[in-house]
């Protein structure tokens, strides 16, 4: 557990959540790559832009943390999963507009179009990206109470075997 | 005894035992209890990490998916021909999937069990010889009915669909002690109200002197004199959990239960079942769908247990109907919609309403490797395929029925389907591949026969050409069930587990 409050329940009241501290390789290289979380931050900025603009950096920044923390801990097969997922986005969303730069050199409108018309014509990747965004930014409490979730039971009694560290 | 986290140990490990279990899941917890309270010297080895009741209780959905699920709950089956890719998702932590079910509990249907014994000549698995097998298992996991006030108003309101529409329901039975219907038990159930293995034949197992080992994976089962002997595998360890100290178990009789997914593999590196070429075939899926509808009024259907009834109206289609729900951060990645138009859906959240249904499939799956490298394919049967519009229509006019403004249908690209709408789709020409489909109910890969040409392992589990090698796990069923697993595979490791307390063990 690296988050500095993990034994503690997410609290819907809170303003901004711990910041995490990904898993990393043991002397701190990223088992992620940079470029990977720089896509989901191009996608993610679209995704959950509403009509006054992207969702706010500090969000957006906690959701990069949690989703490399997620995928270096999802293993090398899921990481390339989602990776192939996002090279596709990456690729062929901006051709939905008939544009050739990258997607993250669109504006955020114009990429959240794209997104939405490749999401019409070829759901499969936006789908494998968008379930994995989507579990980790409505656990951002501000998230989870813009869209009316307030919270689930998370109180646990103790019945941990012997001898666990 | 006590459990001992692998990942946590310097150097390597070498144990002696009577009996090694390869895997702590439903199968593999019962039979290391009713092994070990036999008095027999019992090691469980479990692939996974060991995470507390206290801690994956307080763990959000995506921290226990990263951390208690396979491949972090990515797992998907290859969809070959009309087939759309499937979504497998595995428990791979001390307690196995029993930590991630809803806690729904059946036996194996008993025309289920008469076509084991007329097409597959299990005479032995039948109704009347199982029912104190079962009996056993519901009295130690505490299976119960969900009482009606636990029923979560999404379950409700499909459930006055069916009603509406004649179609019979019931509620469910689940293995739950004390639960106060939070709704997150596909996520471990955060005040040990879910009697999953963890909190009952884990204890049980260790209480008699067996000893636990997580975050241990096992490459080979050794065979010594024409016999298993033991197995070998790797501690795992660091941040990327990567192989460290070699693993050793030298043991009189090998029982693995790793799942349908693992045991297969773990058959086939250990060179085992070559001789009827079916390990790691027959895989069956139960391929699921989940249907959401909006309602003008709030749902909220995270507030109450998370499966409370099902219908089997639709059996005749080989459909079972099962309530669920899922968290919002899910059920918004399912919903369609970029930027605005997702904001827009998103608020829908607390007025939706989700039920499953699953098929109850004739299995043309397998378990293989590339380049040592497991993977999974699955072909559907055309009945199974052709279930699936039936499947979605149906379960579209119950909620219409009950009350539902729109439905959102597992098909990529849709949209919100209204009642009027419903009725012009084309549901059965709707091509496979923007189909969205789960699974957590893997089985049948190392089926059990009675004869070594047709399956991996006899009657009792033993297989058929390495003696002291049994499987007690979903792997062994030999068809599909239709219905959610768990109890299934708990009885039928039971049964391995007294047909082993009885049977004397090889000299060492």
């Amino acid at each position: 557990m690296s988050r500095r409050d993990r034994e503690s329940p997410p609290d819907p009241e809170a303003a901004e959540p711990d910041a995490l501290v990904p898993l990393r390789r043991e002397g701190g290289a990223p088992i992620v790559s940079p470029r990977l979380i720089a896509r989901v931050r191009v996608v993610a900025e679209a995704l959950f832009s509403t009509g006054e603009g992207p969702p706010p950096a500090a969000r957006l920044d906690w959701l990069c943390l949690e989703a490399e923390d997620f995928l270096a801990r999802a293993g090398a097969r899921s990481r390339f999963v989602v990776g192939l997922a996002l090279f596709v986005v990456g690729l062929l969303a901006p051709l939905m507009l008939w544009r050739l730069s990258p997607l993250g050199r669109l504006s955020v409108r114009d990429r959240a179009r794209a997104l939405q018309r490749l999401e019409d014509r070829f759901g499969a990747p936006v789908l494998a990206v968008k379930a994995m965004l989507c579990i980790l930014y409505y656990e951002h409490p501000d998230a989870a109470r813009e869209v009316g979730f307030d919270g689930a039971c998370l109180k646990s009694a103790s019945t941990a075997l012997p001898g666990a560290s | 005894m006590t459990l001992v986290e692998g990942k946590l140990h310097d150097g390597d490990l070498t144990i002696d035992a009577d009996v090694v279990v390869v895997g702590s899941g439903a199968g593999g917890a019962v039979v290391a209890a009713e092994l070990a309270e036999a008095g027999q010297s019992v090691v469980i080895l479990e692939e996974g990490p060991y995470v507390s009741p206290e801690r994956y209780g307080r763990m959000r959905p995506s921290e226990n998916l990263r951390h208690l699920w396979r491949d972090a709950g990515l797992t998907f089956a290859i969809g070959l021909g009309d087939t759309p890719v499937i979504n497998v998702m595995m428990g791979q932590c001390v307690g196995g999937s029993s930590v991630l079910t809803g806690g729904v509990c059946f036996r194996i249907p008993d025309s289920v069990m008469n076509e084991w014994v007329t097409e597959h000549g299990l005479t032995d698995i039948n109704p009347k010889r199982m029912e104190p097998v079962f009996e056993e298992i519901e009295r130690r996991i505490h299976v119960e009915e969900v009482p009606p006030e636990m029923r979560s108003r999404s379950t409700q309101h499909f459930l006055n669909g069916l009603t509406a529409l004649g179609m019979d329901w019931a509620p469910m039975r689940r293995n739950t002690q004390g639960c106060n219907g939070c709704g997150r038990c596909n996520f471990g159930c955060p005040h040990g109200a879910k009697r999953s293995v963890d909190v009952t034949y884990l204890p049980r197992a260790l209480a008699a002197g067996a000893r636990l080992y997580s975050d241990c994976r096992v490459d080979r089962v050794v065979a010594r004199s024409g016999r298993a002997a033991g197995v070998v595998g790797r501690l795992l360890g660091g941040p990327e959990r990567k192989p460290r100290g070699k693993l050793g178990v030298r043991a009189r009789r090998v029982v693995v239960a790793a799942g349908a997914y693992a045991s297969p593999l773990l058959l086939m590196q250990s060179g085992v079942g070559r001789r009827s070429g079916q390990v790691g075939r027959n895989l069956t899926l139960h391929p699921g769908f989940r249907v959401m509808a909006r309602f003008d009024d709030p749902v909220e259907g995270w507030k109450g247990a998370l499966q409370s009834a099902y219908s089997d109206a639709l059996e005749g289609d080989r459909i079972t109907l099962t309530s669920l729900f899922i968290p919002p951060g899910a059920l918004a990645g399912t919903l369609p919609g970029i930027g605005v138009a997702h904001q827009a859906v998103a608020q829908a959240i607390p007025h939706m309403a989700i039920f499953g249904g699953m098929i109850h499939d004739e299995g043309g799956g397998r378990v293989q490797t590339l380049f040592d490298r497991p993977y999974m394919t699955y072909r559907m049967a055309p009945k199974d395929r052709a279930a699936v519009p039936i499947l979605m229509r149906r379960m579209a006019e119950a909620f219409f029925a009950g009350g539902a403004r729109e439905v959102y249908l597992p098909v990529l690209g849709l949209g919100a389907v209204d009642a009027d709408r419903l009725r012009s789709i084309d549901l059965e020409h709707v091509p496979a591949s923007v189909l969205e489909s789960g699974s957590q109910h893997p089985l049948g890969t190392c089926r059990m026969g009675v004869s070594p040409n047709g399956s991996v392992v006899d009657a009792f589990g033993q297989a058929w050409d390495l003696p002291e090698l049994y499987v007690a796990d979903g792997s062994i069923l030999p068809t599909s069930l239709g219905v959610n697993p768990q109890l299934s595979i708990m009885s039928m490791a039971l049964r391995i587990a007294w047909h082993l307390r009885e049977k004397r063990l090889p000299a060492s």
